[in-house]
């Protein structure tokens, strides 16, 4: 048979077959014809009677059973391993083809997954994260909260407790392998090698139990660690640095073993602590240098705290043996709690005695620490990640929608494919892996923009002093996190289109265009409704976010920001005895006064918005009123001058309020109003700590209301007493704090030009008046609001950014579906204006069309916001949750872009001539 | 016409136990089993050649019959095909479940077959 004669008949076949058929399937059937038609001419039929035979039994042929079964004859890779090997290199095939599409998913993943992930690394590195010490899980801390400190209260739920009773859970609880103490202040450390000269190195100390690093199970990286046999009164002195420290005061391996001078005692350097260690607790300053317990009395002298039974001053946390149950503990340690408050002297107040049964101690998993970090950060990170997710769905919506288009225009191809014989479960897998591939690809992008994002995060928000230990760098469940979000955004953008494409009717696909049909535009419209209702949410979310963090720049802070410096000093670490305080007062007023720049000066035992903690007491007002709660803060003349806070009536405190003259003090106007409610202060008493001390203070002077803890947080009473007048009291510990409260911690300086250029010569005028008094930080006031809000600032700011992010996704996915539907409404639109429909009318049927969908999201949008704005309570400041302004502003920000990306597609629909449109 | 219907039907169901049948001693190429079928029944049963071509792979999708090219001397290039053992088996059942469906139609509805 000639060759020509059998591709006659293969032409045939292809032509009558209508659906693509394997070259080999051509092949047989053509034999098959060919044979067909030979044997009817051996027969002895004429030529064309044999052909017209044979055309007979084509022509009588359904295709429809053969085609569907010729892949699985032909498929060369049966496995489903090289099945998936052909899919990826398909999707990697489609995806290069497409470089538009692919780009912009790309784009859009990276934005999503890196947000997420970004925000994660920063709930680990601060929520989550065990300290790095052996075995954390082990570890268990006596209270469930982060509190300090407190002195004669009873805690109700216990978090910090007296050493003696410390003692008494480590040599009775048996279930406890090692238990250790720690404290939970922080010790300020002056440090020098012995005969250096100039300033004392500044550094932070904590004082530990004795069995510290054993404990946690940590070994030292250089030298030893102590142990329990340096904690003995009488021990040679010794303290471990941390390795931070290590590298920043320049020590080196010959250091250990030597003495180094810490504020005034004389302390040999043992070890250095490994890397990783920061301490028991993720805080915003590490501590430098552990001591052992037996060196508190040496350093803290008469405000030491070691043998006070009712100062809660120290976190405990024990290693639980293996079997040990944490509830039996609990139990016992409760038990062990009340009867050591039975025991006289260890509750002050008479009245608490009969609160000793509802004492408790839960005992927590430890392996985090004592996390200091987290009730401030806790509710802003992961109202972030909520956020940062919230535009993550928003993005598969929009590459859900981008994929839906794509399924469409393929679908011919895709019907070919089914027609080839792809089970739809074939159809499935390819696209999922396409959008799998996608995601992989925008999930290490996104883990590199997390990586740079979350480091330039922590940058931002913990500024000037602050340094904690915080850990973004990727680690492994960081990298779980993304990888599920990177295959549960895959799965949520890809399956949908994938499942739409899996089900097209082959031949519903072939006879139509490209067109997407009832499902698939369902779903667009679906996923238009989903993105005006999510960025409704983040819009109101950011705006809330936005006016708080307005309001509180706008609120006034009751002291002068402008041309003002803080300077932190610590006498204590530099030596001073309380009998030389006032001296160094006087030398300091009067060095630094005759620095040109300073125009005033003044002292304190602490400055407004430093360090976001002031001092409190509980105080009684005369006529045995109270015990009420206020905070207070020691000053020295001119204070109120030198920071700028007015004085509303009465005197200010001066130079005549010395040591022997009448006890003095001035309030703010909180505490004038909250104590004595329309009557007049000045001239009234009030005293701290007892009953029998509320005659102790008179009033003299009534001061505008300032912030000194975080601006957010409301004014509480307070009461400011002169420098140099002390109380003496009955109880010890009260009189320690007293004691304490004469080493002032800061010094105010008004001046002239810019601060920051002013503080070279502060350092210098201190270095004159005590070089081993070095300062702390100088810090100009506008940088210590911009440390205490930065937290607030850079949440609103992310929330902002986050918020803009889902507009602009939301409104390109409005546009590409409006876009899309106009180009597949091309014959109707042209019907439409061939039967009289104006310009006009077309744009109003695109935009009502588009703008629809909006609107509903809108209305779904709207108790989710309300919702969303309720969890978000605790961050907003002087803006409802439930501001009808600000939902109407976004609802309207939202419709404005959706009406934004519906005019281009509208306008170019009204442009179409309806010839050409019909034409399509 | 219902009648004409139920024919259509049975004989689809009949196709592969012919086709195996037919395969069950040597190996044929598909017009070769066209024109058995075609003799054998005396015209009464035939093929739409393409449902035989159906017919062929689906079962050796199902590997009851295996495939394969072959080209002899002299003659054209053909795809011959063999019956597997797996083949075989499903023959015997396909019998035996004949013979029972058709003793249960002979009781029930008077029908018998030659």
């Amino acid at each position: 048979m000639p060759d020509e004669d059998l591709n006659r008949w293969r032409d045939l076949i292809r032509d009558r077959a209508g659906r693509a058929l394997a070259a080999d399937v051509v092949d047989e059937l053509a034999f098959h014809l060919a044979d067909a038609e030979a044997s009817a001419r051996a027969a002895g039929a004429p030529a064309d009677e044999a052909r017209r035979q044979a055309l007979a039994a084509l022509d009588a042929a359904s295709f429809g059973e053969l085609s569907t079964r010729r892949r699985a004859r032909h498929a060369s890779l049966p496995s489903h391993v090289s099945g998936l090997g052909r899919d990826l290199r398909l999707a990697l095939r489609h995806l290069r083809r497409s470089p538009g599409f692919t780009a912009t998913a790309l784009l859009t993943l990276a934005i999503g997954i890196g947000a997420n992930t970004a925000m994660f690394s920063l709930v680990h590195a601060v929520l989550l994260k065990s300290l790095p010490v052996t075995h954390a899980s082990q570890l268990y801390r006596l209270g469930d909260e982060y509190r300090c400190c407190t002195f004669e209260n009873l805690q109700g739920n216990w978090s910090v407790f007296s050493y003696p009773f410390y003692l008494d859970v480590r040599d009775q609880v048996a279930a406890f392998e090692e238990v250790a103490a720690m404290e939970a202040l922080r010790l300020e450390l002056g440090v020098r090698r012995p005969g250096g000269s100039g300033a004392a190195q500044s550094f932070t100390g904590e004082f530990v139990s004795g069995n510290y690093f054993s404990t946690f199970g940590v070994q030292p990286f250089a030298g030893r660690l102590f142990d329990r046999t340096d904690d003995r009164p009488g021990a040679r002195a010794v303290a471990v640095a941390s390795y931070a420290a290590w590298q920043r005061s320049g020590l080196d391996a010959s250091a250990i073993g030597q003495p180094l001078t810490i504020n005034s005692v004389t302390v040999t350097l043992v070890g250095v602590a490994p890397p990783p260690f920061f301490g028991d607790r993720l805080d915003t300053e590490p501590p430098d240098f552990w001591m052992p317990m037996s060196l508190e009395p040496t350093f803290m002298r008469d405000s030491s705290l070691v043998e006070s039974p009712a100062a809660g001053w120290l976190f405990v946390i024990g290693r639980l043996r293996r079997g040990a149950s944490p509830a039996a503990v609990q139990g016992q340690l409760t038990a062990m709690l009340r009867s050591y408050l039975r025991v006289p002297g260890h509750v002050n107040q008479q009245e608490d005695a009969k609160k000793i049964d509802e004492q408790v101690i839960r005992l927590a998993p430890g392996g985090a620490g004592n996390n200091a970090m987290k009730g401030d950060y806790e509710q802003a990170l992961y109202l972030l990640l909520a956020v940062s997710a919230a535009v993550l769905l928003i993005a598969c919506a929009n590459l859900a929608n981008l994929l839906l288009v794509r399924a469409a225009t393929r679908r011919v191809a895709t019907a070919v494919e089914i027609a080839m014989g792809a089970s739809r479960l074939q159809i499935l897998r390819r696209h999922l892996v396409e959008s799998v591939v996608l995601s992989l690809v925008g999930g290490i992008a996104g883990l590199v923009t997390a990586f740079a994002a979350s480091r330039a995060i922590v940058a931002a928000v913990f500024r000037g002093p602050w340094h904690p230990p915080l850990d973004v760098a990727t680690s492994v469940p960081v990298l779980v996190f993304t990888c599920v979000v990177t295959l549960v955004t895959a799965l949520l953008f890809g399956a949908g289109p994938a499942w739409l494409a899996a089900r097209s009717d082959p031949t519903d696909a072939l006879r139509g265009s490209a067109r997407l049909v009832g499902d698939a535009g369902r779903s667009q419209r679906a996923l238009v409704v989903l993105q005006a209702a999510g960025s409704l949410v983040l819009v109101t979310v950011a705006a809330l976010l936005s006016q708080s963090l307005r309001n509180i720049d706008a609120q006034p802070y009751g002291f002068e920001v402008d041309g003002r410096l803080i300077v932190q000093i610590d006498p204590q670490s530099a030596g001073y005895t309380p009998p030389r305080l006032d001296a160094l007062y006087q030398r300091l007023e009067d060095r630094l006064l005759r620095v040109p720049a300073v125009v005033t000066e003044s002292v304190s035992l602490y400055a407004a918005q430093d360090g976001n903690s002031v001092w409190g007491a509980r105080i009684f007002l005369e006529g045995a009123r109270g015990p009420f709660s206020a905070s207070w803060n020691r000053i020295g003349p001119r204070y109120f001058d030198t920071i700028g806070t007015p004085l509303v009536s009465g005197r200010a405190l001066d130079d005549h309020d010395a040591a022997g003259a009448r006890r003095v003090a001035v309030v703010n106007e909180t505490f004038a109003a909250r104590f004595f409610p329309q009557q007049q202060a000045i001239g009234r008493r009030f005293g701290k700590y007892a009953i029998g001390h509320a005659n102790d203070y008179e009033i003299v002077g009534i001061v505008k209301d300032a912030k000194y803890l975080e601006p957010s947080r409301e004014i509480r009473p307070m009461f400011f007493v002169p420098l140099a007048q002390t109380v003496a009291y009955d109880g010890e510990i009260p009189n320690k704090i007293e004691q304490s409260s004469r080493y002032l911690g800061a010094i105010e300086l008004a001046v002239r030009g810019d601060p920051d250029a002013v503080a070279p010569s502060i350092r210098a005028a201190l270095g004159d008046v005590d070089p081993g008094l070095s300062p702390k930080r100088i810090t100009a006031v506008p940088e210590l609001i911009r440390i205490a809000t930065s937290q607030r600032t850079l949440t609103a700011r992310l929330a902002d950014a986050f918020g803009l992010t889902a507009l602009v996704l939301a409104a390109i996915g409005l546009y590409g579906v409006t876009a899309y539907r106009v180009a597949r409404r091309a014959h109707e639109i042209g019907l439409r204006m061939a039967l009289g429909a104006t310009r006009r009318d077309i744009a109003t049927l695109v935009i009502r069309g588009a703008c629809s969908h909006a609107v509903i999201g809108l209305m779904i949008g709207v108790p989710i916001a309300f919702v969303a704005a309720r969890a978000l309570r605790a961050q907003l400041f002087g803006v409802s949750p439930f501001s009808v302004a600000t939902l109407i502003a976004s609802a309207a920000l939202v419709a404005v872009c959706a009406l934004a990306a519906s005019a281009v597609p509208a306008h170019r629909a009204s442009r179409l001539a309806p010839m050409d449109a019909l034409r399509e | 016409m219902e009648i004409s219907a139920a024919i259509r039907e049975a004989k689809k169901g009949t196709a592969e136990l012919v086709v195996l049948s037919l395969l069950e001693d040597e190996s044929r190429h598909g017009y070769e089993l066209s024109r058995l079928i075609e003799q054998r029944s005396d015209g009464a049963l035939t093929f739409n050649f393409a449902s035989l071509y159906a017919t062929l792979y689906k079962l050796e999708e199902r590997k009851w019959i295996q495939g394969r090219w072959v080209e002899k001397a002299g003659q054209r290039r053909r795809r011959y095909y063999t019956m597997t053992a797996r083949g075989r088996e499903v023959l015997a059942s396909q019998r035996r479940e004949w013979q029972q469906f058709f003793a249960v139609i002979r009781d029930l509805a008077g029908v018998r077959y030659a």
